[in-house]
């Protein structure tokens, strides 16, 4: 609310309240209180509204730091290079165009995928040995993408900064862009990949992922085959994280089958490419004897 | 579709990574604009070309042996008005858009400091402009050919849509915003060499000592080298380009099946 129309506001108080000389005391601390209130909203206004992109990579490097200190980031420049073309090639079907999106394996059995903010997107290496072709890969990178455009995790920044601290020390926060709030940002933003996003976070990325790879020329059932997998799986100990953390995989897959039928024929796209898959995955030492000669 | 190339030797330019124009006299470039501007539909339309080209010299006997990444371009039309947005390959990386603009009257090259009118430009020239001008607006086959002038394959085209519903102020404004073209999606951050500068001088990539998962606490050491070694593992848009054509990812899916990868 701007000046004029604080004070505004504040002579409304003192007219529509008819107020004399001698009440005027009393009613400036009625319209200091108003001003209060309006102070408190103009910060609850700004802590839902800006993280700027510079800001959304900044966390997002911390949270990925974060994410690659738990586990451990593969070094191998060929595997990351695949991953990197497919991950690009998806991202470029609907790309923001103020970020770089990176991707990279993770060295851990467990059956996992994240996405951190500012387009650094994660996948292990017990993700990548359930798929047998790239267009498995490519739903599953997808659906990572889909969380960075559609900023998931710094949503999930800003709601806990308002639930958790409380209304006014969270405007008090998020007004301030140095190393305080940062760390308390990446913090928050690595809790939200490790405790789970949304439900309807979760499922949103599946739908709008399996267009994008789609789009980009795969068989957009890649994505379902991979959640049949993970049901298939679900007593392996390695998908216990996965599991506690996102939709039971036949809710995924009911609304994957709904929203199949709405992607247009033309573009429904056919690639499955799983020689070139599994040539890349043996390459790495993930598979044996699997690929194509 | 075979399109008959306008401009002499037109794909030098492209096939070799260089923007050196091919002359090409003003008379011919108004006669292609006045073409261009007759064939226009009613409408909005917008789409993508990827303009293949062959491995080496301008022309190759057989379209199938005309598969090097030479650019791209991005077309947003209107009625009689209409934004081309250029971008050659390379070497393994892409040009700085060329930007052009017609306001239903007139065709101007649109940079961050204003416009000037095409045919004054030193982009009058520009081979590969000349053949994108010439090119069909409006629908056109998802593949075509372009014939060198001397015989054989130029060019094959592969054109792809994109939404419709743009912004036709930022379309066709002519001006373009700083930082950016301000229209086309890809590319920009996309294809800049390497980390942004400012982001990691800002911060590093620091990281928190303590997560809460779905499991419990954990104690972790952020690794912020890894990550470093993550933004440094960059693939160039040539590389992405192959890499699709390769597997026949969109837009390389429209290429005939004896094209071969």
């Amino acid at each position: 609310m701007s000046r004029l129309s604080r004070a505004s506001f504040a002579a409304a108080i003192l007219v529509l309240a008819g107020a004399s000389p001698s009440e005027a005391q009393v009613w400036r601390e009625i319209t200091g209180r108003a001003e209060q209130v309006l102070d408190t909203a103009e910060k609850v206004g700004a802590a839902v509204v800006p993280i700027s992109t510079a800001q959304e990579i900044e966390i997002g490097r911390g949270v990925a730091a974060t994410v690659a200190g738990r586990y451990t980031i593969s070094r191998d420049p060929a595997l990351t290079a695949y991953l990197n073309m497919v991950g690009n090639a998806v991202a470029s079907a609907d790309p923001r165009p103020d970020i770089v999106y990176r991707f990279a394996v993770l060295d851990s059995d467990e059956v996992n995928a994240f996405a951190a903010p500012g387009g650094y997107v994660f996948v292990t290496r017990g993700a990548l040995a359930l798929m047998e072709d790239e267009s498995m890969l490519a739903g599953v990178l997808a659906h990572e993408v889909v969380h960075v455009n559609q900023r998931d995790v710094i949503e999930e920044i800003q709601d806990r900064a308002r639930t958790e601290f409380g209304i006014r020390e969270a405007a008090e926060r998020v007004d301030i862009t140095g190393e305080q709030y940062l760390e308390q940002a990446i913090g928050v933003g690595a809790n939200a990949l490790f405790l789970g996003l949304g439900r309807e976070d979760e499922i949103e990325a599946d739908t709008i992922g399996m267009r994008l790879a789609s789009d980009t020329g795969y068989d957009r059932g890649g994505i379902q085959r991979f959640i049949e997998q993970l049901e298939e799986h679900s007593d392996d100990a390695s998908l216990s994280l996965l599991e506690k953390t996102h939709p039971d995989p036949d809710d995924r897959l009911d609304a994957l089958e709904d929203a199949v039928d709405r992607i247009p024929s033309e573009r429904r796209g056919k690639v499955v490419a799983a020689p070139r898959f599994l040539n890349h995955m043996e390459a790495a030492g993930l598979r044996q004897g699997t690929g194509t000669p | 579709m075979r399109i008959r190339s306008l401009a002499g030797g037109a794909l030098v330019a492209l096939a070799f990574g260089a923007t050196d124009p091919v002359p090409s006299s003003a008379q011919s470039l108004q006669a292609t604009l006045d073409a261009r501007r007759e064939a226009m539909p009613r409408g909005k339309h917008a789409w993508q070309e990827t303009w293949l080209v062959p491995e080496s010299g301008t022309s190759a006997p057989d379209a199938a042996e005309v598969k090097k990444f030479g650019g791209r371009v991005w077309a947003y039309q209107d009625g009689d008005r209409e934004r081309l947005e250029l971008r050659a390959a390379r070497g393994n990386e892409l040009d700085e858009p060329v930007v052009v603009v017609s306001d239903g009257e007139a065709y101007w090259l649109v940079t961050k400091v204003g416009a000037t009118p095409l045919a004054e430009s030193a982009k009058a020239s520009d081979a590969w402009l000349a053949l994108v001008l010439a090119g069909p607006p409006g629908d056109a086959p998802r593949h075509r050919t372009v014939a060198a002038d001397g015989g054989g394959v130029a060019a094959v085209v592969l054109r792809a849509p994109e939404p419709s519903d743009f912004d036709e102020d930022k379309a066709f404004a002519l001006r373009l915003p700083q930082g950016g073209s301000g229209l086309v999606r890809e590319g920009l951050a996309q294809f800049s060499p390497g980390r942004d500068p400012n982001v990691t001088a800002a911060a590093g990539a620091r990281g928190v000592d303590q997560v809460e998962t779905a499991e419990g606490t954990v104690s972790v050491t952020p690794d912020p080298a890894a990550v470093e070694w993550m933004e440094d593992q960059r693939v160039s848009p040539a590389e992405l380009e192959r890499f699709r054509l390769e597997g026949r990812l969109s837009p390389y899916d429209a290429l005939p099946e004896e094209a071969g990868a």
